[in-house]
């Protein structure tokens, strides 16, 4: 802490040059550049003619331009922007960023702005407007993208640019805010496969007409038993509601990903992967919907037993982190007998060391 | 002011800006002046939903065709085809000021405006012009700013309200009616930035160098136009400009003669030598005007010899003496006469390329000049002694006898005529020699040619009186019905008669046509002569000693402008002529010596400023600081402490920022910190990740290329992005400590590197 203190002279001239070196951008538009054609014309005219006025007008044409450049520059100083990305995006699916502008001035508001986030490297061919910030105040937009695969993206920062005030100049400059989001696998609504009866206990038990404590009521889902509708509480609420049991919230499920791919593979095999993955995604979605506590297993890949809506989170971000392997790759855990479990594998890959016991083997659609 | 109609406002104040500084040229037809101005006025509310637009768009279009053809036959047919333009573009603005519908018809609308300022920069070279130059440049900037929130608002305010919806164009009408956009402080901040911007146009215009080549114009304004200094003049011709207050000269002149009660200069002009009819000419054997031209510095001398032939430069340095300096701005009169105060010694003009001074005859110069002209004029206002002038000789030179012409209507009469004392109006005196008998009876006691001449001055100013209501004289000879039957008329008649009547005595004479006096501009310090101030007098030759000037005239009689007066509606009208003096010095006739002159003199105000607010006080303060040695220490090392607690007072923010922990977005984990740890390692030896490179390619592209320490960055790269994505486990212990080891291992790996590439570099 002292060495940092001690040492901010010698840090001093590099601030200077830093903030020395422009890092503003100048473009013309295309009223800029009939503007500056009647200027160089004007010119032409004046030293020609030797007319005074010609020049007067002259010189007003050039401290429009130096004018212009020096509000733009006011304009796009102390502009703070900061990101709020939505709590969970998913791939191909539209989602809104949130942009928050601070003009961080104390005098002046600054007018015409517009920002563009850079993710990538490349800006988002969105750009949020604001008309007016006043001074010392905030505004919010939101522009709507779309990313078309999971993983993690790295947003760089922004690029604020103005034409204000005489709509001559293009005026921007890259503001650095870098962050990252995390694009889920995408989803979709499906039907979970039936359970295997005898490894649930709600038909089946070995203890008969005992399923387990009664837990309470919840809405009726697809796939329930009719005979646990609890038909007062639905008359008295105008919805299906049924009896569960303390066995039946106890219902798991593992699912399992084989994310194995051979080591020459092209981009239907990697959209094949993908399209698993989605569609294991979705699958765990419905699960954990219905009340499961899921287990996510794949080659590296292991999220343990856990149901609720912090498991989705969880699953859906090993989903979206997930690594391609290879087929000599395990799998990280074993399937316990007699357990449901539903494997999901990439449609026409053939790959070793599958877990057998697996009650469906599903193919991405 | 509601957004909407701050726009509209202000764009009608550009429009007008324009509108009015080529109007106010006073060349445009005043119908097309006075309809424009309705057309404007009524445009204002020509607008959606009060008309549609499109079931007018055909008639305006054939309005404007058929001005446009209009214009374009009155332009064959002879008429100015800048004039033709500019009324064109009224019409052009006419027709989209009752058609404005979109954004681009404001823009055609500031586009029009603009190319009539620019006609106006040729058609009106008046003070109106700056002073609606200025409003255009004011009402611009807002008009524009303005313009370009509305375009911008009108093709960016797009409002998506979920991922789900398609987006949909929100109406600007609600922010068009918004009163928070532009307020005061909008309206104010952008004057001030339209006064920033006329500021820097008028010092890029004092800056910009002056090289016209002018290969296809010449600049010209237009001025007064006025008799009596052309080729003749008709007796009564002044009378007809005697209350005309437009000036047409000012003279900056030496402090004698500046001030209200200075005396009143004759400003000379022309001179006629050849009286006939009624009528003053310049005869073709009138002497040529003799001068000595040189140029030296860019500056043309023309020195005016009158009677001699030539003269040494000694000679010409010696009469420079104790002249009388006048700086002089001419404004365009339709004539190329140079005046100057009599008797002109030396004219003093720039040697541009289209120097063109010529010299008449009668000792007059002229340059042609379309646009007004400055020039330096040197006078001996001092006639030579009257004891010098009793002793002139009577033999004239070569050529001098036109000064002695007669017109026939009055001849000489050498039979003497005895008229009698005190009578000189009956019949008795001899009609036909009249004018020379009362010449000599006026002149009966004077015994030199000089006292005839002031004789003849005295009689008329005090025996006839002054006016300027004119009477036709019929069939008589003018003077003969000035001196004889009115006995009334103003200066060409005084002029006249009395350089008659000393033609008629044998003594030379000629009539000059000029001005005399002018009012004092106080503001300005400096004369202001004026159409009204045209005058007449006469020269009289004395051999040997040249012309002297008489002026015949009852004094305070013909000065019906007089010379000013402290009155409010004076005072205004000066400080109106001050402010065009200084418009047309300072912006129409600005030129590069002007232009070298205020460099120069700026110069040296800066190190005449500098001397003395700084070098000589510094000179002080070294000497006194020598003196006084321990005490200067003191105040300096005082300062030094001084300073630098203000400069630390100013870092303060720096500093504090420096020591303050860096502000967290929120809880952050162990791992996290370890990782950005190890990437500041990485980028001390120059792995830097990219703004654009995502942490397990950063980590894999480290581990393709063998750096040192990449398997456990990879490892750790993955508790990075299972910490950062995590909603659990951010403190667990194991896992912390595993990233630390990672990191440390990484840390490691690189100073092992770094150690052995240091041992392995050969000595």
């Amino acid at each position: 802490m002292l060495w940092r203190l001690l040492s901010w002279p010698w840090r001093l001239p590099g601030r200077i040059l830093r903030s020395l070196r422009s890092s503003r951008t100048l473009k013309l538009t295309r009223e800029g550049k009939y503007f500056i054609g009647i200027t160089i014309g004007i010119g032409l005219a004046a030293v020609n003619t030797g007319n005074n006025l010609l020049y007067l007008l002259l010189g007003w044409l050039l401290s429009v331009i130096i004018a212009s450049g020096i509000m733009s520059d006011v304009c796009l100083r102390a502009i703070a922007i900061t990101r709020r990305a939505p709590k969970r995006i998913y791939a191909n699916r539209p989602f809104l960023m949130e942009l928050v502008a601070t003009n961080e001035k104390k005098r002046l508001a600054s007018y015409s702005l517009e920002v563009e986030d850079i993710c990538e490297g490349q800006p988002v061919d969105k750009r949020c407007y604001f008309l007016k910030i006043p001074e010392g105040k905030s505004q919010n937009t939101a522009y709507r993208h779309t990313i078309n695969r999971r993983g993690v993206y790295a947003f760089q920062g922004f690029r604020v640019s103005t034409k204000f005030p005489f709509g001559l100049f293009r005026k921007s400059r890259r503001s650095k805010n870098p962050s990252e989001i995390l694009v889920f696998p995408s989803t979709h609504p499906v039907s979970i496969p039936p359970p295997r009866s005898q490894y649930l206990g709600d038909n089946h038990s070995n203890t008969v007409g005992r399923r387990g404590e009664f837990f309470g009521l919840r809405e009726y889902r697809d796939g329930d038993d009719r005979r646990s509708i609890h038909w007062r509480s639905t008359a008295r609420e105008g919805k299906l509601l049924v009896r569960e049991y303390e066995d039946e919230s106890q219902r798991r499920i593992t699912l399992l990903i084989d994310n194995a791919l051979p080591e020459t593979r092209g981009e239907v095999e990697e959209q094949a992967l993908e399209d698993a993955i989605s569609f294991c995604a979705s699958l765990a979605q419905a699960y954990l919907d219905k009340g499961y506590a899921l287990r996510l297993i794949g080659r590296g890949l292991l999220v343990p037993f856990s149901a609720g809506e912090t498991q989705i989170q969880r699953v859906l971000k090993a989903l979206a982190l997930l690594e391609t392997k290879t087929e000599n790759d395990p799998f990280s855990a074993e399937i316990a007998p007699r357990s449901e479990a539903v494997l999901v594998v990439p449609k026409g890959i053939a790959a070793s060391r599958r877990p057998g016991q697996a009650s469906h083997i599903l193919e991405a659609p | 002011m509601r957004f909407a109609k701050a726009h509209k406002v202000t764009t009608y104040a550009v429009i007008l800006s324009a509108f009015l500084a080529v109007a106010f040229s006073g060349l445009l037809n005043p119908v097309v002046v006075v309809l424009a101005t309705l057309g404007i006025f009524a445009s204002w509310f020509w607008e959606a939903p009060r008309i549609n637009f499109d079931k007018w768009s055909l008639p305006w279009t054939i309005f404007a065709v058929v001005v446009f053809l209009y214009e374009t036959l009155s332009v064959i047919g002879g008429a100015e085809i800048l004039l033709g333009g500019a009324e064109f573009l009224v019409t052009l603005m006419l027709t989209k000021l009752f058609n404005r519908r979109e954004s681009k018809d404001y823009m055609h609308l500031y586009l029009l405006s603009f190319l009539l300022l620019t006609a106006g920069t040729v058609l009106n070279a008046e003070v109106t012009y700056g002073f609606f130059f200025l409003c255009y440049v004011v009402s611009f900037t807002w008009a524009m700013t303005i313009f370009h929130l509305r375009r911008e608002l009108e093709s960016n305010f797009l409002l998506r309200h979920s991922t789900q919806d398609a987006a949909e164009q929100v109406r600007v009408q609600r922010v068009m009616n918004s009163k928070r956009i532009v307020g005061r402080k909008f309206f104010v901040g952008t004057s001030l930035v339209s006064i920033g911007v006329f500021a820097g146009a008028l010092s890029l215009f004092l800056l910009f160098p002056r090289i016209g080549f002018g290969f296809f114009f010449d600049k010209g304004r237009g001025g007064v136009t006025m008799a009596g200094f052309s080729d003749g003049v008709e007796l009564g011709g002044h009378g007809l400009i005697k209350k005309d207050t437009t000036v047409v000269m000012r003279v900056e002149v030496d402090s004698k003669y500046a001030g209200r009660e200075a005396p009143s200069i004759h400003w000379r002009g022309v001179a006629f030598d050849n009286y006939s009819e009624g009528q003053w000419k310049r005869s073709p054997k009138a002497p040529a005007t003799h001068r000595l031209a040189n140029v030296s510095n860019g500056v043309a001398t023309h020195d005016l010899l009158y009677d001699k032939r030539r003269m040494s430069s000694q000679e010409l340095e010696e009469r420079q003496v104790g002249a009388l300096k006048q700086k002089i701005y001419l404004e365009p009169m339709g004539n190329s006469v140079l005046f100057g105060a009599s008797m002109p010694l030396s004219f003093a003009l720039e040697d541009k390329i289209k120097t063109n001074t010529r010299s008449g005859k009668n000792d007059e110069l002229r340059q042609h000049h379309d646009a007004g002209l400055i020039y330096t004029v040197y006078s001996d206002p001092n006639p030579p002694s009257v004891e010098r002038l009793r002793d002139a000789s009577t033999s004239l030179p070569k050529g001098y006898q036109v000064y002695l012409q007669l017109p026939a209507e009055i001849p000489e009469c050498d039979s003497p005529t005895a008229v009698p004392s005190g009578v000189w109006k009956t019949s008795d005196i001899n009609s036909a020699c009249r004018v020379r008998d009362l010449a000599r009876w006026i002149t009966r006691d004077a015994t030199t040619q000089y006292d005839k001449v002031l004789a003849l001055e005295t009689w008329l100013r005090n025996k006839l009186g002054y006016t300027l209501q004119m009477e036709s004289p019929g069939e008589m000879e003018p003077v003969e019905f000035f001196l004889f039957q009115r006995q009334l008329g103003h200066c060409e008649y005084f002029s006249s008669a009395m350089s008659i009547m000393t033609r008629a005595l044998g003594i030379p004479s000629r009539n000059v046509n000029g001005f005399l006096g002018g009012e004092w501009n106080e503001y300005d310090n400096f004369i202001a002569v004026r159409a009204g101030d045209a005058h007449s007098w006469v020269e009289v030759y004395f051999p040997g000693e040249g012309w002297v000037t008489f002026d015949p005239t009852p004094a305070g009689e013909s000065d019906l402008l007089g010379r000013g007066s402290s009155s409010l509606m004076d005072r205004m009208r000066r400080i109106a002529d001050t402010v065009r003096f200084k418009w047309f010095k300072w912006v129409i006739e600005y030129d590069l010596y002007a232009q070298l002159s205020l460099f120069r003199n700026f110069g040296k105000s800066v190190r005449n400023g500098a001397n003395e607010y700084f070098r000589d006080p510094l000179k002080r303060a070294g000497k006194w600081a020598k003196q006084h040695r321990k005490t200067a220490g003191i105040l300096v090392a005082i300062g030094g402490v001084c300073i630098a607690l203000l400069a630390f007072w100013r870092r303060r923010k720096t500093i504090d920022q420096i020591l303050a922990p860096r502000a967290s977005t929120g809880r952050r984990s162990p791992v996290v910190k370890h990782y950005l740890a190890t990437l500041r390692s990485l980028a001390k030896r120059g792995h830097r990740r990219g703004e654009a490179i995502t942490p397990r390619e950063f980590a894999r592209d480290l581990a393709q290329t063998g750096v040192p320490g990449a398997d456990s960055l990879e490892a750790l790269t993955e508790l990075y992005y299972r910490a950062e994505y995590s909603t659990a486990a951010l403190d667990d212990p194991t896992t912390a400590g595993r990233a630390q080891a990672l990191s440390q291992s990484v840390q490691n790996a690189l100073k092992q590197a770094k150690y052995k590439r240091g041992a392995s570099v050969p000595s």
